[in-house]
This record gives C-alpha cells, structure tokens and sequence, in this order.
C-alpha cells in the first residue's frame, strides 16, 4: 500500500497536446477521482499510470520508487476498463486466475499442452483457485466461476473484472468509467457497492468518470480535468462550495448552477437588479460571471436580503420537490431554483407576474472574465488547488 | 524532470517485423521484377544471365513488338475486355433485384430461394461444366462470346454480396417511398441501385478480375484463337514461343498481366471491400 | 369497438394486405429472373450430370446405355484417378497451412504498422488479382534449371541444380509454391479484418495481468479471437486449392509421369479431350462430393472449438 505521485505528466498525441504538465500526490488509502468532460485527459492519466502509454514529459512514482521504466506487469496496478475487458473464450475462474498464472509460472508451465507435464503446475494452480474462490467469495460471484462472461449480466461481469483486479492485490486500483455501461439503477447500486469495496480494502483507487455525481459521492478528494489540465483538486465540497474556476462551477452540481453577467461595483457586484455585497479582488467596472447554486436563491423573501425580478418560465415536477426555471426580463438569462412543493403552492397565484427571488450573497461565486475566482474566500480556495 | 525513455523492445519488434514483412515482399514481387527485366534483355542474353539483374542492353522495343506481332495479343485483350463486361452487365442486371428481393421483400418463396444460393456458392462452376457444354455444342454455340459468357450470367456471389449489402439498408427510407407512392420498381430503380454504388464498385472489380483470369471455361468452349481470352491466349502464345525468345515471352505476359494491375492499383479499396464484406459475416 | 373504429381497422388491415400482396408480387418479379438463371445453369446442370454419370455416354455417339452406378465403381478402381486424387490431396495439405499461416503471421506484422501498412497490403495483395497463366509462365521461367535466376542462385550456393517441374518428387511442391504465392494475399486481407475487430481493451488487459509478451499475446487473445475468421479461411483456402487447375494446364500438364495430375485437370481430359461423358461425369459427381465434405468438416472441427 502506498501512495502516487504524478510530476509534470505531458502528453502529446500527433498534434494533440492531451497532457499538459500535471502533477497529483495521491495519498495512501484515498479514493481519488478524475472528472471531467470527454477528451479533458483524465483516462490517458490512468493509462500513463498503469504504464500502458508513455508519457513524454514528467515521471511516475508508485510506493516511493519511480515506475517509468517499468512495464504494465511490473507495476504492481489493476485496472478496470469501461468495457470490462473479459477474455471472451475464458470462464470467469480464467479470466480472474490470468494475472496470477501469469506471475507465478513460468513460459514452459504456461504452454498449452505440454505445460501439464511441468511438475510445479498443479501445485501452483491449485493455490491459485483458491485465491480466485476467495476473492469470488468475497464479490458474491463463486456460483459463476464456470460460466463465460457471455453469459454473464453487465453487473455480474463488472464484479468478474473487479475480482482479477482484486486477485494480484495491487498497491493502486484504475478504474475507467466502470460504471458507464450500465443501466440507471444499477449504476447507484453498484457506487455504494464500490465504496464499500474501497473500505473493505482500503487500497488506494484512482476512478475517472465524466459523471460528476459518481465523482461527488463517492470520492475523499475530485480532480476536475479540462483540456489535459487539473483544473481543481479538493473534496467534493470544496468544490462545490468554493469552487477555483468557472469551469468547476459549471461541472459540479445538479441542476447546474446559474452563471449570470454581472459588473463591479464600489462594494460589490451588481447583477441584473440586484447588488450583491461581496468583498471582489478586481477594481470597480470590470464584467463578471456570477455563480449562484439553485440553493442561494429563494421564493420567499428574506429581510435584508438583495432580489433579482425575474418571470416563470416553466415548471418542473419532480414529485417531492420542484425545479423553477425563471427568465430575468433585462438579460433573457434564465435561472433554476428548487422549492418543495409546499414553498410552491404558496407562491403559486403570483407567477403570472414578475418575481422577486431572494439572493443569498454569502453563497454568490464570482469569476472573472478569465474564469478565475475573485470573490472574498478566493484566497482560502487557491491554498486548496494544485494548479490553475 | 525525467524524460521517459523509447521503449526498446518496441523497436527491436518493429525492426524484426519489417525485416519479414520485407522478406515476403520480395517472394512476392520476385516474378514481376523478373518478368519485366527479363522483358527488356535481348535474346542472346537470357541463356546466359543467371541471377544477374542488369541487362547487358535494351531490348525492349524488340521483345514487346515481337509480342505484339507473333500472336494477336490485343485481339486476345479486347476478347477479354467484351467477355468481362458482357458478364458483369448480364450479372448485375440479375444479382441487384435478386438480392434486394431476398433481402427487403417478403413472399413465400423466398427462403427456398435463398437456400439455393447458399448451395450454389459451394458449387464450383467446374460441376456445371459437361451439361452446358453438351447443349452448346448441339446448338452449334460453340467458340462464340455468348458460349464464354454464359455460365457466368449466374452470379449466386453476386446476388448474396448484394443481399448482404441491402440487409442494412434503412426499412425506413423504403416505407417513406412507398407512402410517397413510388412503385416498387421504382424503388429499386431510383433509390436502392444508386445507393449499391460501393457495393457495385467491389463486385464489378471482383468479378472483371475474377472472369479475365479464367482458364478453364474458355479452354473448353473456345476452339480459335481469334476468340481467346487473355489467360487462354497467353497459353497459345506461349506454345508458339517455345524455347527460343523468352523476352518476348516475358514482355507477352507483362502485357497480358497489365491490365488487370493497373485496375487493382486504382480500385484496391473496392476489391478489400468486397472481400471482407462477405468474409466478416 | 364502435363500428367506425372496426370498420376503420378492417381498412387498414385491407391497405396493408394490399401493401403485402404488392411486395410479395415485386419479391416474384425481381427474383424469379435471377431463379431462372439458377435453375437454367445450377440445378438442372448438376441433374443432368447425375443422370449422364449413370450411363456410358460419349459426345456425338447415337447409341448409349445406363450402366448404374458403373462408373462409380470404375472410378475408385482406376488407378489414374486414384494417382490423381492423392495429387490433389498431396497439394491440398501443403497449400492450405503455408498460405495461413503465412497469411495469418504476415497480417499480425502488417497490422501494427502504420504509414507501411499500405504499401505492404498493396504488394502482398498483387499476386491475388494477376492473370495466374502468365505469372505461371514466369514462374515457369524463374524455376528453370538451366537458365532461371534461382537455379543459378542456389548453384552459387553449392546446393546444385534442382529441375522442379521435372522432378517427380518435387513437382506437386513447386505447383504449390506457386499456390501459396497467390493465396497469401487473400488470406492476410481476411486475417487483417478479423484482427482489427479485436477490441484493443483485451490486449491492455492482457498487458497489465502480465501476458505482454509476443507469445503471450498471441495464444491468450489474438489466436482464441480470430476463430471465426480462420475457419473462413481455411475452408475457403481448402476449397481454392482443391480446384487447382491453371498452373497443371500451364506448366507441367500433368507430368513428369502423372505426378502433378490433379482432379480438376484429369476431369479436363477425360471429359472435354477424350470426350467420355459418363465417366467424367461420375467424376464430377465425386468432385462436388469431395468438395461439399471437406468443407462441412473443417467447419464442424473447428467450430466446436470456437468459444462464444
């Protein structure tokens, strides 16, 4: 068990420039995530950690000692791939039993038929199965072990993938996107079976995901990725709630949170009709983006408190709780807020005209044009960040 | 910063590899490289060249105008070029509605239909050979472009590579032409052949390749020379050329192999298409 | 239902059996053209040759007579055709490993080339499409003891001349050198297809559980994956080599002493040079026959090991 260190990774693929110098300090035991959109870099990351990319710039060091020069194998890593990877004409026992038949025979002994006949085979292969059964045991897949992974449901078939990545008990568990090729249901089932997995083990696991829920639920820290760079690196919350950059904002948090344009001001920020007083770094009449979360806007009015005059635009129910959806007449921007449906009921008969939704200032994020965050908890906020 | 190294084994690999990829490469060229050298030696010298690869002189002219002349060669390529296209008109007219019919249509006797291909593309055209000739010869169709051509209207290969290529066409764009009023022939007539063109492109190659490179069928229907297809007028010519010039010999078979090369360096994708499309089933 | 709705859904029902009626009468019309064909040159042939292989029919006689299934029993007695089936079988077995295997090793180096890849595609798949007549002549030529390069090689080598096309003992190898040498081609384009659809996941895999090396590789992922690509290959391979005819016909036709004498080349004489229709006939029978069964077997051996 140890931990990882990624220093100044870069990598370039023809023209592309996938990595740009990124740097990670994993800590032993966490359970790190890798976020971000499509082609941000986060799974050629995992894949120049397990070796199977070199990188052109930077180094790799597993447990303290550096890998680069290590092949895959040799590495000591599992991975799990989004497509699970099986050997297709390989029962579940083969395809969990390969990394260790790979480790602990030799070519002679591996060879079709005549490795039969090498005389520390059997022993050796009996040991082996009994590990499989162990870890089969372990994941609730022993009953399968003779069936081929054709046979198997996409659950049953996750956990197979994950049983040969237990088998060899790596220092560091990669896991790219294993939960995508699942169905809704399923795929919550199977997070909360994940986090008690890592638990249980308590071995360091790298998990990249374009699903930010994934990555807020079931994360100890969030890199949030773009354009081969760690945008932002921190727990969950600190991200969503103090987040460094504009794009960290825009990712996190579901509904998405509502940018609007706004200028500063003297002693704050001014959006729409609202003025907001908030502690800026940047000097007056400069444009903004302001973040407000679903969350710091409110139906009812609150004393002191600044509002922005906003109309209905449509109503989504989601039973317990409802999503508004309300346009700001000056700037055609919309917003979302949530309400329970009793706040909705109350405020109904006055949605034919225009609203006032109250702001929480305290919880505004503002950006500037650069997307940078500079508002009054900046400087708390770039302490946590590696890199911007 | 560290700067990974090149993974050496991956060289050593790729260097291993080229070096048998280069080694079959010649296998592979050694009888065109020697056709065409030995093509442009004069006479004299081939008897005593050995493995030597520079002629002494240029013979060119004399070799491939010696070829030109001694047998009627061109004769032998336009005789190959009315029977390759004469087949792949009569084919496609054939194998496109046939296809589309076993592909898209529905009625009874379709499966029955479709199991006779199935059967007939392991028949070899060797098996049918005896009856159609027996008829040819009592109708006195013998040695005509019709006798050559006429095993080979049938294509069941045609007909299952266009079966295999309309299975993925849209239903959809069919069910919108029909509401549209289109009739069915039409339909195949106005959406579904031109949307065969890739389809079209690999079987032409395929076929044109395939019929301008048979010898068997044509050495048994064609009795003269003057309707000789290329495979069969190479064999006359070189009974005629027997043991004195093999320039000349040699430059007759670049010219008889020409063609055919020229054809697969420009449609190289449409043959590869065409194999892999009924290979990968 | 109300009566509208059901009077409504009869016409529905009505226009699409319409709809169904006029697809079932275009399905006739564009197949029954191309069912013609096959009756006219497929199924009534392979009739007629059935019942000719039952009589002693020669072209052009006025007189012939059912003999039954004599020609058969002739046919397994002859000692000609029996030399020449085992030619064929002889050919057979050294065409169709050497040009799969060749064909598989060249296709797993090609493929992991990148800016070569063409090129070698494009000079391996060369002697797939020439005019084999020709390239036979030259091969001819090339293996020519007195005056052919690879003579005068292997002479420099100290190996001594070897007359391949003379030689009994060698004549059924150098006509399937010349098999092999047009068959690579074909096989390594079907062999590239069923690589490139190996999902690449598999060999990261593999590299990580350990098996990355080139062997390794090979018998734990590239060789289970490829099953139904090599089952293609090989039958259609063996199929190709049975009907081996234009390099006999060309280079050797038939000799030295008969050894090169194949099925397709013997059915040639007897039929289309001798003219007796009822014995080739049987012989044509036994041809197809050969043909169907060697294909069905390969495909049930290796099919069975498949594993999906």
């Amino acid at each position: 068990m140890s931990n990882l260190e990624l220093t100044a990774i870069s990598k370039t693929f023809g023209t592309t420039r996938v990595l740009n110098d990124v740097s990670l300090s994993v800590r032993d035991g966490e359970f790190l995530t890798l976020v971000g959109a499509s082609g941000c870099g986060k799974s050629t990351v995992l894949r120049v950690i397990a070796g199977l990319e070199p990188q052109d710039a930077g180094s790799v060091h597993i447990g303290g000692r550096a890998v680069d020069q290590l092949r895959p194998k040799q590495r000591n890593v599992a991975m799990v791939f989004q497509s699970y990877a099986l050997y297709p004409h390989m029962s579940v026992a083969e395809n969990m039993s390969m990394p260790l038949v790979m480790q602990r025979l030799n070519l002679a002994e591996r060879l079709p038929l005549l490795g039969r006949l090498m005389p520390n085979r059997s022993r050796v292969m009996t040991e082996i199965a009994a590990e499989v059964d162990a870890v089969a045991r372990q994941l609730q897949i022993e009953g399968l072990l003779s069936r081929k992974p054709a046979q198997l449901s996409g659950g049953q078939r996750q956990r197979v993938a994950l049983g040969r990545s237990m088998v060899r008990h790596p220092d560091v568990f990669l896991m790219d996107e294993p939960l995508s090729n699942l169905d809704a249901k399923l795929r919550v089932h199977m997070r909360t079976e994940l986090t008690e997995l890592h638990r249980r083990l308590g071995v360091t696991f790298i998990y990249v995901t374009h699903d930010q829920v994934e990555a807020m639920t079931m994360s100890d820290r969030v890199a949030l990725m773009d354009e081969g760079r760690i945008v932002q690196l921190g727990t969950p919350s600190e991200l969503y709630h103090n987040p460094t950059d504009l794009r960290v904002a825009r990712f996190i948090g579901s509904p998405q949170v509502n940018i609007l344009s706004g200028t500063t001001t003297g002693d704050g920020v001014a959006v729409s009709d609202a003025m907001l007083q908030i502690p800026v770094s940047v000097p007056s009449g400069q444009e903004v983006s302001v973040g407000l979360r679903p969350e710091a806007l409110s139906l009812d009015a609150v004393a002191g408190r600044p509002h922005l005059s906003a109309k209905l635009s449509h109503v989504e129910n989601l039973g317990a709780e409802v999503f508004l959806h309300f346009v700001l007449p000056d700037t055609g921007s919309g917003v979302v807020l949530r309400a329970t449906l009793d706040t909705y009921e109350k405020h109904k008969s006055r949605f034919d005209r225009l609203v006032h939704l109250s702001v929480d200032a305290s919880r505004a994020l503002v950006f500037d044009a650069a997307g940078h965050r500079v508002d009054g908890r900046v400087q708390a906020a770039l302490r946590l960040a590696v890199s911007a | 910063m560290a700067r990974a190294p090149i993974r050496t084994d991956r060289l050593i690999g790729a260097i291993a590899a080229h070096f048998f990829l280069i080694l079959g490469a010649a296998f592979m060229l050694l009888p065109f490289v020697w056709m065409l050298l030995t093509s442009i030696r004069p006479a004299s010298e081939v008897f005593t060249a050995g493995f030597n690869p520079i002629p002494s002189s240029f013979a060119g002219v004399t070799n491939y105008s010696e070829a030109l002349t001694k047998s009627p060669l061109l004769q032998f390529m336009w005789n190959g070029v009315v029977v390759c296209f004469g087949i792949l008109a009569v084919q496609l007219l054939f194998a496109i509605p046939a296809g589309y019919a076993l592909a898209k249509l529905s009625f009874r006797a379709q499966p029955l239909i479709f199991a006779l291909v199935l059967f007939g593309l392991t028949v070899p055209v060797q098996v049918t050979a005896l009856p159609i000739y027996i008829a040819l010869a009592n109708l006195n169709l013998l040695n005509t472009y019709f006798a050559i051509m006429l095993p080979f209207f049938l294509s069941v290969f045609g007909i299952f590579l266009f079966r295999q290529f309309f299975k993925s066409f849209p239903q959809e764009i069919i069910h919108a032409a029909r509401l549209d009023g289109f009739t069915e022939l039409e339909i195949i007539l106005r959406i579904i052949t031109p949307s065969a063109m890739p389809a079209i492109a690999a079987f032409a190659v395929f076929s044109v390749t395939s019929h301008w490179n048979d010898l068997y069928w044509p050495l048994i229907v064609t009795t003269s020379a003057d309707h000789a297809t290329p495979p069969l007028g190479m064999m006359i010519f070189r009974d005629q050329e027997t043991g004195s010039n093999f320039g000349a010999l040699m430059a007759g078979a670049a010219i008889i192999t020409a063609p055919l090369i020229v054809v697969f360096l420009i449609a190289q994708r449409q043959f590869v298409r065409g194999i892999t499309m009924t290979g990968v089933k | 239902m109300t009566a509208g709705v059901a009077a409504s859904s009869r016409r529905v029902s009505a226009s699409r059996s319409v709809q169904m009626r006029a697809e079932a009468l275009a399905g006739y019309a564009f197949a029954t053209p191309a069912l013609f064909l096959i009756i006219l040159l497929l199924i009534a042939p392979i009739m007629v040759v059935f019942l000719m292989s039952l009589t002693d029919y020669q072209l052009g006689a006025l007189k012939w007579s059912w003999v039954g299934l004599g020609n058969y029993s002739d046919l397994f007695a002859d000692r000609i055709f029996l030399r020449s089936l085992g030619n064929t079988f002889i050919y057979v077995a050294i065409v169709v490993p050497g040009s799969v295997i060749f064909g598989l090793f060249i296709a797993i180096l090609v493929q992991e080339r990148t800016t070569s890849k063409a090129i070698y595609q494009t000079i391996f798949f060369l002697p797939v499409t020439t005019t084999l007549i020709a390239m036979s002549v030259v091969w001819h030529f090339l293996l020519n003891p007195s005056l052919g390069p690879l003579s005068s090689l292997s002479r420099a080598m100290g190996l001594g001349e070897f007359d391949v096309f003379g030689d009994p003992d060698l004549v059924l190898f150098g006509l399937a050198v010349i098999g092999i040498w047009q068959l690579v081609g074909f096989n390594m384009i079907l062999f590239l297809a069923g690589l490139t659809a190996i999902p690449r996941d598999l060999y990261d895999a593999a590299d990580i559980d350990g098996a990355d090396g080139a062997w390794d590789r090979f018998a734990r992922v590239t060789w289970p994956m490829l099953g139904p690509t090599t089952l293609f290959v090989v039958v259609t391979t063996t199929i190709t080599a049975f009907r081996v005819f234009d390099t006999v016909a060309v280079i050797t036709r038939g000799n030295p002493m008969g050894r090169s004498d194949v099925l397709l080349y013997t059915l040639y004489k007897v039929g289309f040079q001798d003219f007796n229709i009822g014995p080739a006939s049987a012989m044509t029978i036994a041809f197809l026959v050969f043909v169907l069964v060697v294909a069905l077997v390969q495909a049930f051996v290796i099919d069975r090991r498949t594993h999906y």
